[in-house]
């Protein structure tokens, strides 16, 4: 026996009042909501205006991966196989994706702004193999699966390198 | 000696007492302050101070920072650091500022970037932003010194480590400075490439990444890379080496500097060999022969199979042809299968070995300190064992007299004299040891051809008591390792044998001859030990995972079927050698550095005969000699081919002169019948009577032969 009735009906009335406000779900398949441009999800690799890969393989990524998730083998540019400015580029450049905790440091460590985290949150897949992110699919332009937020509408500090040039 | 006399000085405040004599750096060091330093290197020499990264202000002196690495504590010196005066702080900032004016910020890209002093000492030492707006001076690059290493101009800071290696250590003088002030360049005459035994260690000194080296180059980044430590196995020496693994595979061969050993140095072939162990006809497989199809890849069930009925269809007839390369385990377990379990005692060594030396048993740093040092036996001691060369020369470097030929009376008359043979003769030191006690040495050495061949035989006496005649016909020959394999006397003995199982690491070497070929394994994937030539137990770790079970798993496997009782773990098998030979010390114990036994007593007379003298009445005495570069595994480092030996052969001088011969000039070498056209070059560490022709161009040449024009 309830000491006090009167309470559980206060209590209803929240529950009530609800009834006639939108509901705050997201359909999420269907409605993706935007991420901050400074979200931190898949990561990309660029290139150069020219076309060379911006990476010279120099491992400094994986050298700042708290996670131990990268792994780049370098070799040497020829004049027949000119992959990036420069002596040296990446072979291979892969992240393992499952064990990748998005914290952004291999984006620090880059001397060359060749590496950077896009906004895709979507990466799951059914086995782990395809989980192994190879240089071709992060240098490849994503297919835009999210939408990004529009930059004026959040209050996002201007990045130091449009500050500082 | 003045070891005992000290000097106190105080350095940043703190009063320390060295040695006299003692430098600056290490007096500073041994107060626990670092001075940096680029060029100074104690080991090449007296210091140049070209670097000024040094400078500290020093009392009494003059008013103004001094370059600390080029003097020597006194006492009553006031040192003061950037630590404490502001003075050397400025004066080392602007160094590094100067220093950093013209290298290239390219550390993502340098092969040095992570273990470069120059990033560490800029960024405790230097400033932080750079006030060079101009661009900086761009060369071509990289400029191959040698198809080895690889020159970067741009990033030289000029420290003269290299050059001054070149000239004063390795005395090969192929590395200098041409041009003066900011143009000067580290090149080699013309466009010959460095072409001496020891250039790979011009990388290890460089202190930034100006000279690299070719196969290392991108290969791998500090961080990513695991240094084994272990031992090098291509020559008796036993320099200790780190070998740099990454992702399972050997990137490059850096020194480990044993003091009493190498000193720090290495060789070419032993820093750049190791890409022998992915050889294009590396064995993975064992090879049968079948008949009418040849020969097949089989599994190693069946291999082992094969193996068993091999050797039990010998019955006990069994030659071992030994190469010398094997560990003591490795030894000792084929010892034991084939002795205990077979009563096949014969083998057959690559060339002899005795103990008689260890009486004599002196660390190779002794060399340098001795007053004499006497050079036996005629072969070149830089194509056997080129860190005793290095040795010989900086015992000359600090005065010692360097005999070629045996001088009894500047060896008797000496303090500290020491003999090192090198060459035919020596009988496994046996002989040496006989001359050594006639003389009343202070140490004395031989210098075998393999690099463990006193441990293989050491380890195979201990494997069994028993002895047997030796068998014939041979019914099975089983021939160890690659350089049995390549070895013309165990080929030979091949022919006589009705079957032949080979262990090697290349198809090429073990194909077309054998019955049975298994994988051998290089002495970078074993653990283990070796003896080197001057007795020390030197402890060999796997650096990396070999593609093929090594030796010791499947000959322990093979004793199973032969109720033989051996461990497939080399600390056991190593316990029950040293129970016998080493005085049980255990393999746990024997360290990354290992020490030298002490001297045995001075074991009774051996009596055996004179070493052998140049017994060729009429014309002169040929002394053929394995080259340093050649072998089962340096022909297969494709690298390595320009450091083959030039088709030429070294007269002394007194001979030159007498036959009219000078440097350069073509000549030809005749004997019995045959004849060889090279071209000769004199060499004042070659006694009279006496020319060296390396195996490759020696051809069928007799021990007699007549030189003329």
């Amino acid at each position: 026996m309830s000491p006090q009735p009167l309470d559980s009906v206060k209590g209803f009335a929240v529950t009530f009042r609800q009834l006639f406000k939108k509901p705050i779900t997201q359909q999420y398949p269907e409605y993706k909501r935007p991420v901050y441009p400074r979200f931190r999800g898949r990561h990309r690799l660029h290139r150069h205006e020219n076309g060379l890969e911006k990476c010279v393989g120099c491992s400094l990524c994986a050298a700042a991966c708290p996670a131990d998730c990268i792994r780049v083998v370098a070799e040497e540019n020829t004049p027949d196989n000119r992959v990036s400015p420069g002596e040296r580029y990446a072979r291979i450049y892969e992240i393992n994706m499952s064990r990748c905790i998005f914290c952004g440091y291999c984006e620090l460590a880059c001397p060359f702004d060749a590496i950077t985290l896009g906004n895709e949150y979507e990466i799951s897949e059914y086995s782990r193999d395809d989980l192994i992110y190879t240089k071709d699919m992060l240098l490849a332009e994503p297919i835009k699966k999210v939408p990004v937020a529009d930059r004026d509408l959040y209050d996002t500090p201007i990045p130091y390198y449009q500050d500082h040039s | 000696m003045s070891a005992t006399e000290t000097v106190t000085l105080t350095i940043d405040g703190v009063a320390v007492e060295v040695p006299k004599g003692t430098g600056l750096v290490e007096a500073a060091l041994a107060a626990g302050i670092e001075i940096p330093v680029f060029c100074y290197e104690p080991r090449l020499g007296p210091a140049v101070g070209a670097c000024r990264m040094c400078l500290c202000q020093i009392e009494p002196g003059p008013p103004k920072p001094q370059a600390a690495c080029t003097l020597t504590a006194q006492d009553g010196m006031v040192v003061r650091t950037a630590l404490t005066s502001a003075v050397a702080a400025d004066a080392q900032n602007a160094t590094l500022e100067f220093i950093l004016v013209n290298h290239p910020l390219d550390c993502p890209v340098c092969d040095k970037g992570g273990e470069c002093p120059l990033q560490d000492l800029t960024f405790r030492y230097g400033p932080g932003n750079t006030r060079m707006t101009f661009p900086k001076r761009t060369f071509e690059k990289p400029i191959p010194v040698s198809p080895l290493i690889a020159l970067d101009r741009e990033r030289c800071i000029l420290c003269y480590r290299c050059t001054r290696f070149s000239e004063g250590v390795a005395e090969d003088g192929q590395l200098v400075a041409v041009d003066r002030g900011a143009g000067t360049m580290i090149a080699t005459f013309g466009d010959e490439p460095y072409r001496a035994p020891f250039s790979g260690n011009v990388i290890e000194l460089c202190p930034v990444g100006a000279l690299t080296s070719t196969t290392y180059r991108f290969e791998a980044r500090p961080w990513e890379i695991l240094d084994v430590p272990t031992v090098c196995g291509m020559c008796p020496v036993g320099c200790n080496v780190n070998a740099t693994t990454r992702e399972g595979n050997v990137k490059r061969i850096l020194s480990r500097n044993h003091p009493e050993v190498d000193d720090g140095w290495l060789c070419d072939k032993g820093r750049f060999s190791y890409a022998h162990l992915h050889a294009e006809d590396r064995v993975c497989d064992p090879i049968l022969r079948v008949r009418r199809r040849g020969f097949e890849e089989v599994s190693w069930e069946r291999a082992l199979d094969e193996a068993e009925r091999l050797l039990r269809e010998a019955n006990g007839r069994i030659v071992t042809a030994l190469s010398g390369s094997e560990t003591i385990e490795e030894a000792y377990a084929l010892g034991k299968l084939l002795r205990r379990g077979l009563g096949a005692h014969t083998a057959f060594f690559p060339e002899e070995s005795s103990d008689a030396l260890d009486a004599f048993r002196v660390p190779l740093s002794a060399i340098r300190d001795a007053d004499v040092v006497a050079v036996l036996g005629d072969a070149p001691v830089v194509e056997r064992a080129p860190i005793v060369e290095l040795w010989i020369k900086e015992a000359r470097r600090r005065g010692a007299r360097v005999l070629y030929e045996l001088d009894e009376e500047a060896v008797r008359g000496a303090e500290t004299a020491i003999l090192v043979w090198c060459g035919p003769g020596g009988h496994g030191g046996a002989t040496v040891a006989v001359l050594a006690q006639r003389l009343g040495l202070s140490g004395a050495f031989y210098i075998p051809e393999t690099a463990n061949g006193r441990g293989v035989c050491d380890a195979w006496s201990c494997s069994d008591d028993a002895e047997s005649a030796s068998p014939d016909p041979i019914g099975l020959l089983i021939v160890s390792g690659d350089e049995a394999a390549a070895n013309p006397d165990v080929r030979a003995l091949a022919e006589k044998a009705e079957r032949v199982l080979v262990i090697s690491m290349f198809q090429g070497l073990a194909a077309g001859w054998a019955d049975l070929v298994l994988p051998g394994t290089s002495y970078l994937e074993r653990d283990g030990t070796y003896i080197n030539l001057e007795g020390r137990v030197q402890r060999l770790r796997r650096t990396v995972i070999p593609p093929v079970p090594d030796e010791l798993a499947w000959i322990s496997k093979l004793a199973e079927r032969f109720d033989v009782e051996l461990s497939p773990y080399p600390a056991l098998v190593f316990e029950e050698v040293s129970a016998i030979a080493f005085g049980g010390i255990p393999f746990g114990e024997i360290g990354e550095r290992s020490p030298l036994p002490a001297a045995t007593g001075a074991s009774a007379q051996i009596e055996l005969g004179e070493a052998d003298g140049p017994a060729v009445d009429g014309g002169l005495r040929l002394v053929r000699y394995r080259p340093l570069f050649s072998g089962p595994a340096v022909e297969r480092v494709h690298e390595l081919d320009f450091q083959r030996p030039q088709p030429e052969a070294e007269l002394s001088e007194e001979d030159a002169r007498s036959l009219g011969v000078r440097n350069g000039e073509e000549i030809t070498i005749r004997s019995n019948g045959t004849s060889v056209r090279l071209r000769a070059r004199l060499s004042r560490e070659l006694r009279p009577g006496v020319v060296r022709v390396s195996d490759d161009f020696a051809g069928e040449l007799k021990p007699a032969v007549e030189i003329s024009k």
